[in-house]
Formats: C-alpha cells, structure tokens, sequence
C-alpha cells in the first residue's frame, strides 16, 4: 500500500470509528436512561427508610441513632466520588427535598457532612466538569452546610480552574458559605486569571453574598489598591447596589482624575442612586461639560442629577439638552421630567433654539403618550 | 511534446496530492475536534455545568428586512419568546416595496414617534419610526431609505440602546434558549468582543414556541444536501477555528457583537456583499493592530433556525453573493496573507478560507479540465481515477455522515429510518455533484459583482410558522 493510500484508509478509519462511537453511545445512553431512574427510586425508598422517621421521631431530632452515610453508601453499592453516582444522589434527593419528606433529606445531608471535605478533596483531582459538578452540588445544600477553612481552601482551588462553570460554581459556594476573607481571597484569584469573568457576574455573585455585607465589603475596601480595574469596577458596582454609606470613597474616585473611566462613572452613578449634597458641584460640572470626549461623564451626571432639585440643576440638565450627544440629550430630558417639568412647556420654551434639543423632548414626550396610551393588551400581557 | 506533457500532469499531480491531503487533514481534524466538542458540551449539560443564576446581558436583537411582509410577523413573534429578560427588538424596513412596515405596525399596534436617532454610523436616512410597548420587551420599528443589508444593520446600530447587539436574518428564528446561550461566552470572559451562532436549515423542522417539537429531513432534495452541508461547515471549521480566536466568519443569520467595538470599526460596510465576513475580519484586524486583548468565539449550542433554498436558482444566487462576499473580504484584507502579527488567524484561518474556499472553485474546474484533457492525451489510468474518485466520495460521505449525526445525537433529535436513508444517500450526491455545480456557480460569481453592489439577495420565501 502507498503512503497515500495508508493515509486516505486511516482517516477514513477514524470517520468509521466516530460514527460507530456515536451509534454505540447513543444506544448506550438510552439502555442506561431507564436504569439510573429505577435506581434514584430504589436509592429514595430506602433512604426514606433510614433516615426518615422510621419509629416515629423525627430522625434530625437524633442524629445518633441514623446510620452513617458510609454504610449506607456501601449497603447501596454508591459511590459519591463517582459523579455518575453523585448525579443519581443528588437527583434523589432533589426529590426528597420537593417532597413531604424534606426533613429525612436534611438528616442525610448532616449526616454526610464529615465527608465532604474528602469528597472535594477527590472531585478536585478529577477532570473540571467533575469539579464543577461537586461545586455545584455543595452549593445547592449550602443550608445544611457547615463549611471548615479546609473546605474553603479547596474551594479557593476550584475557584481557579479554568473552566467557567467550575469558576462560578466554587465562587456561589463561597458566597453562600458567607465568609468574607474567603470571598476576598476568591477575588484575588479570579484577579490573576487568564480569563477574567464579566463584571456583571461578579457583581452579583457579591451581591448574593449570604454573610455580613458590611464586613465583606469593608474588607474589600481595605484591599480596594491590590485589584485590578475589571474587579475594582465589580467591587464598586456591588457597593452601588448595596449601601448608601460610601459617599466620600466614592466621591474621592469620581473627583480623582488620574483614575480609571469607568471607576469614575460607576462612582458617578452611585451619586445618582444615592443623592449628596457635596457631590452636586461636581455632578453639575460634568453635565455642563461639552467637551465631547467626555460625553460619558456628562450622561451619565444628567441621569445621576434625576433626584436632584434647585435652578443650578435645571440650568445645567437645560444646558445638557443642548449637548451634541444624543445620550446626554436624553438623559438630561428625562431628568427635567422628574424634576417636574413639563416637555410641552419645554418644547414651547425653547422651541426654534436647537432642534436636536427640540427633537429629544419631543421624543421623551412621544413616548410618555406611549406609555400611557397603549394598555397593555392582553396578548402582550400573556407573552410577558 | 508528450515529455512536456508528462511534466506538466507530474506536476499538476504533485499538486493535487498536497491539495487534498491538506484538505483531507483539516476536515479530518476539524470533524474530530468538532464532534467531541459536542460530547463535551452533552456531558457539561450532563454534569449540570450550567449558570444557576440568571445573568443577563442586555441585549438589542436588530433584524434587518427588506420585503419581508411574508415572514416578518412569525419572525418578530417568535423573538418576544424567547427565554431571556433584558432585550429590545429593532427591525429595520430597508425601503420595502412590499407591506413589511405595515404587516409590522398592524400586527403589533405601533405608532409612529418622532425619535431622533443618534448617527454614530453614516447611514442612509431614516423616513420613520414606529414603536410600541405593549408587549414583553420594547419593539422598534425603523423605516428606512434602501441602503442594502449592512446599512440596515448600521442604522440598527445607531438606534440601539444595549451594549451588545444581535444581528439576524428575517426570516430566521432563534430557538427559545439561544439568547441566553450566545451571551455566555461573554460572561465568561470580558474580551470577547463577537460570538456567533449555529445556524440550522429549519425545512422540515416544526418549531413551536421557539421549541424544537419534530424534526424531520426535508421533503426538498436540495434541502437535506444544505442540511448535511450545514451540519459539515458549523461542526467541522467553526468549532475548530474558535479553538484558537481563529474565526474570520459569524454568520449573518446569527451572531452577537459588542456594540462600542463594532462602532469603532466603522460598523458594517455597505459596499462589501459578505458584510457580515468582512466586519469579523475587520475586528480582528482593529483589535490586532491596536494591541487590543480580544476573543471572538463560537456558541454551537445558540442555535437559530433558518429557511435554505429549496429552488436551484436561489441557491445559486445565494452562494454566488456568499462568492462575491468572500472575495472582497479576502481582497480588503489582503494584509493578513502570511502575516505573522496576525498569527494563527493569518496561517490557518485566513489560508483556509483562501485555498479551500475562495480559490477552491478554481482549483477543482482547474482540475476536472486536467483529468479531461489526460484522458485525451491517454496520460490516465482510468481504472485507478474511478477508484480514487470513489475513495474520495466515500471519505467525505463519511465526514459528513459523522458531522451530522454527530449533531443528531448531541441535539437529541430523533430521526426516522427513511431520513438516515435519506442522509446516507445525499451524502454522496451532494460531494459527487452538488459540491460541482457550486464549484462552478461560485467560479462564475465574479463576473460582474460590481453591479450587483448594495442589492439584497432574494430568495424565495415561504410563509413559516414558528408559533
């Protein structure tokens, strides 16, 4: 045979082999489908038995008097550090947690407790969707969780794999184990990945935090410089959301102008959350500002300056109608709206003197007769 | 002269055996790691390596149509079902001459605001805007002087509020999850700055609520070809070029950009046919060349649902666009040829693109002409030809055969015995005689693109019922 005879008959062998692969394990996954659910039913019944209230007291009541896990484990040929295993156990007792019995499913969970640090310690040297998958399922009973420093710093491994869902996973059991150095410490690794995660889901996987907020981020403040601006923005963006207390942190990075862009308009947006007297000068000043480089800045201070009141701020959002960028023209109406203003009045007012100012109020008009006009129909209402 | 013809056909011959065994390899490899990708992406699903939590990037979902009163209705329906929360429709009517604007407006209950909108990009001018808030996610409607399909998408662009933006086919369908699904890529690394979607021949498929219900190969012959051409193209180079930040094509079908990064581009340009090629290319260059960290990625679970041709003249009309498209996508960014600034995107995307698609055409006509003209010459084993021409229709049978059942399997589609005949079947037409007929339409598609500049690819639309 010749070379290129060996290569074409080779690849085509390994054409072969795929389609056989798919046809075998396709056969194989529907043979095991009914299997793995008689099991999850046997697996149910019989720890209903065990840990349910078998003699009439509640089993978590006497935790003693249940069986261990480990026995339980072998009397049922089950292995957790099998994921095949883990899945039809955790499966069962999704179950048994939708059910009436919930009470045996927490006596089981308590009980297994003692094995979950050795169980991470297993999932950890296996492939990352196996990591991920264990994550997943500590998360999901985080209630009946204690969770020992060793268990975090497991978790602090699994939290700087490379896969995503193993990522999120370990990061959501941390928040939910509600220790905030181990929360900081999570960041910092996600800080020197290679892949660094969208604010949005660090911001709220903070913001799912199960601890003290206030520790969590007094201790994220303490250690604001060691991160970079992606996590400094999340870290601002999850103090936005959660307290009213930061203004003159958050007024120092809006007024600092070597810092980042985006620091600074999160920090801006706070001040539009939360109303300050002392950050009004600055908001105004933004809004003011035509240049149109930092158009940013100024959209974003006319929305900021919604809950605002006095002349200076009408005088500046009047000004901002005028502005050459279509954001800062339309956050500076609708802040006149707030403020009380009506755009007929506006349109009148100014009408002539700039039509994209004109044209915007006439806009955010248009639209405010949408809102009130079109009830919403009946079709949309079911769609929603 | 029979010496100089035996130097020429060793030559030629020398040739093709590179040609092919390079192809053979890249298919091989792409087919391979394309398939286990999909059995990885089972298993995450089987291990639940899923988001619990609901992250939702916002996202403007803008549909360019241009005569599309058949279609544009079903299409918009089946967009306000789809599982995500934070999204806003903005279909662009680019001076149809049918009803599209008013199937719209009617069918919604729009009305006609006075809306400036921002112009970012240069656009043609806009004639009106309609919108409407009755439903789940705001719908805006945006008449526009024609302009072609990339100014319909820039003028999408401008009037889009969200940080991200969808760019779709009328006449498509995104299933139920695939919003959700697209943006994931960007959620799990934040220089992704473009993600693109699978796209699937929805002939012969019943979808309801977004939901694939049945699935069935086409009734149409030339259908079940795309399907399984499909099945190859999104299994085989898609997934293997997004292994290395490599992929220079998101199809127009479906694909999610970041908005700023798109802006600062210059958005879609009108002049190029393959608008939705040239701005992925355009972006890695831009990114590149500003030393810009970035990624464009390949969601193969986002899937959209969308009509083929099922005439031949449409899909001849279709792939010459696609021709035209690629060829002015390679020629504008010539400068990526064996740059090595460019790296991977330059060795192996960018040289696929141009040997086994742009000049592929070329090189098999080039080809079938040779053998021809050997046969005369009597230079040919005819024996050993049939033999060799068996043995390669039987490997890219097999190629694409496992593409699609990869995809069958992986997707949990039931097929039925006539449709894996069907399959088996096609296969071979379609690598002994369509992949010929479209070798030369595409060969041909060249002669006089120039006028054919900014017109809209028609083809024959079918009224569908995604509801």
């Amino acid at each position: 045979m010749s070379g290129s005879e060996v290569l074409i008959y080779g690849y085509g062998a390994v054409c072969l082999c795929m389609i056989v692969f798919n046809l075998v394990y396709n056969a194989v996954q529907r043979g095991k489908e009914p299997r793995i659910e008689k099991k999850v039913e046997h697996l149910k019944t019989a720890l209903l038995q065990k840990y349910g209230a078998a003699d009439g007291t509640r089993a978590s009541e006497n935790p003693a008097a249940v069986p261990d896990t480990s026995v339980f484990f072998r009397q049922m040929h089950l292995k957790p550090e099998k994921s095949e295993d883990l899945l039809i156990l955790a499966e069962t007792l999704s179950d048994i947690f939708d059910s009436e019995h919930r009470e045996a499913g927490v006596c089981f969970i308590r009980k297994l407790q003692p094995d979950f640090l050795r169980l991470a310690k297993e999932y950890l040297k296996k492939d990352s969707m196996q990591t991920a998958y264990f994550a997943a399922f500590l998360q999901e009973y985080v209630p009946w969780t204690e969770y020992s420093d060793d268990l975090l710093e497991v978790l602090l491994e699994y939290a700087a794999k490379q896969n995503m869902y193993c990522r999120i996973n370990a990061l959501d059991a941390l928040y939910a184990s509600g220790n905030a150095p181990y929360v900081v410490k999570a960041l910092n690794i996600q800080d020197r990945m290679e892949t660094l995660l969208h604010t949005r889901v660090l911001t709220e996987g903070l913001l799912s935090f199960s601890g003290n907020h206030e520790e969590l981020m007094k201790m994220l403040l303490e250690r604001f410089g060691e991160f970079s601006v992606r996590i400094r923005l999340a870290v601002l963006n999850y103090i936005r959301f959660q307290s009213g207390e930061y203004k003159e942190f958050m007024y120092r990075i809006m007024t600092d102008e070597q810092e980042d862009r985006e620091l600074r308009l999160s920090a801006e947006r706070y001040f539009g959350r939360y109303p300050w007297e002392q950050a009004r000068d600055a908001l105004l000043a933004f809004a003011r500002d035509k240049e149109t480089l930092r158009w940013e800045y100024a959209a974003v201070a006319a929305a900021a300056l919604k809950d605002y009141r006095g002349e200076d701020v009408i005088s500046a959002l009047k000004s901002a109608l005028y502005s050459s960028n279509w954001y800062v023209r339309y956050n500076a109406a609708v802040s006149l709206e707030a403020s009380g203003f009506s755009y007929t009045e506006l349109i009148d007012v100014m009408a002539g003197k700039d039509r994209y100012a004109r044209e915007m109020m006439e806009y955010r008009l248009g639209e405010q007769r949408l809102m009130e006009n079109q009830k919403v129909s009946k079709e949309g209402r079911g769609e929603a | 002269m029979k010496d100089l013809y035996q130097v020429f056909f060793q030559y030629v011959g020398i040739f093709f055996v590179l040609y092919m065994v390079g192809y053979a390899t890249f298919l091989l490899l792409s087919v391979t790691v394309g398939g286990s990708e999909l059995w990885d992406a089972k298993r995450r699903g089987r291990l639940r390596n899923e988001m619990k939590r609901d992250y939702y990037v916002p996202v403007s979902v803008i549909v360019p149509a241009h005569n599309e009163g058949v279609t544009i209705e079903a299409t918009i329906r089946s967009l306000l079902l789809l599982q995500y929360r934070l999204y806003e429709i903005v279909v662009v009517d680019d001076g149809s001459t049918d009803d599209t604007s008013d199937v719209m407006v009617k069918a919604f209950s729009m009305q006609q605001i006075s809306r400036p909108i921002q112009r970012v990009l240069d656009t043609q001018p806009v004639e009106a805007v309609f919108e409407t808030r009755s439903y789940k996610v705001p719908i805006t409607l945006i008449r526009k002087r024609n302009g072609g399909k990339a100014d319909a998408l820039n003028v999408g662009i401008n009037a889009a509020r969200y940080p991200y933006f969808i760019c779709m086919d009328a006449d498509s369908v995104l299933q139920y999850d695939s919003l959700e699904k697209i943006v994931r890529p960007v959620l799990a690394d934040d220089h992704v700055v473009a993600v693109g979607g699978t796209v699937r021949p929805c002939n012969g498929a019943q979808i309801k609520d977004g939901r694939l219900v049945k699935y069935r190969m086409p009734k149409k012959l030339l259908a079940c070809m795309q399907v399984l051409e499909y099945d190859r193209s999104f299994l085989a180079s898609r997934i293997l070029f997004d292994k290395f930040n490599g992929s220079i094509i998101i199809s127009g079908a479906f694909g999610l950009f970041k908005k700023s990064m798109v802006i600062n581009v210059g958005g879609y340009d009108t002049g190029s046919m393959g608008e939705d090629m040239e701005l992925v290319v355009k972006l890695h260059v831009f990114c590149r060349e500003n030393r810009i960290p970035y990624q464009i990625r390949y969601a193969a679970d986002a899937v959209c649902w969308t009509q083929v041709p099922e005439r031949f003249q449409d899909l001849v009309k279709q792939r010459r666009r696609w021709h035209i498209g690629l060829f002015q996508s390679m020629m504008r960014f010539r400068r990526i040829f064996l740059n090595p600034k460019f790296g991977m995107v330059s060795f192996v995307s960018y040289m696929y693109f141009l040997l086994y698609e742009l000049l592929s055409p070329y090189i098999e006509v080039f080809g079938v002409l040779t053998v021809l003209l050997a046969f005369f010459a009597d230079l040919i084993n005819v024996p050993f030809m049939i033999l060799f021409f068996l043995i390669y229709a039987v490997y890219s049978a097999v190629l694409s055969l496992t593409a699609f059942f990869s995809r069958v399997h992986t997707a949990d589609l039931k097929l039925s015995g006539s449709d894996i005949v069907k399959a088996v079947g096609l296969c071979f037409f379609e690598v002994s005689f369509l992949r010929f007929a479209m070798a030369w339409v595409r060969m041909t598609a060249l002669f006089g693109y120039r006028r054919k500049k900014n017109q809209w690819g028609r083809i024959q639309r079918k009224k569908i019922d995604f509801n």
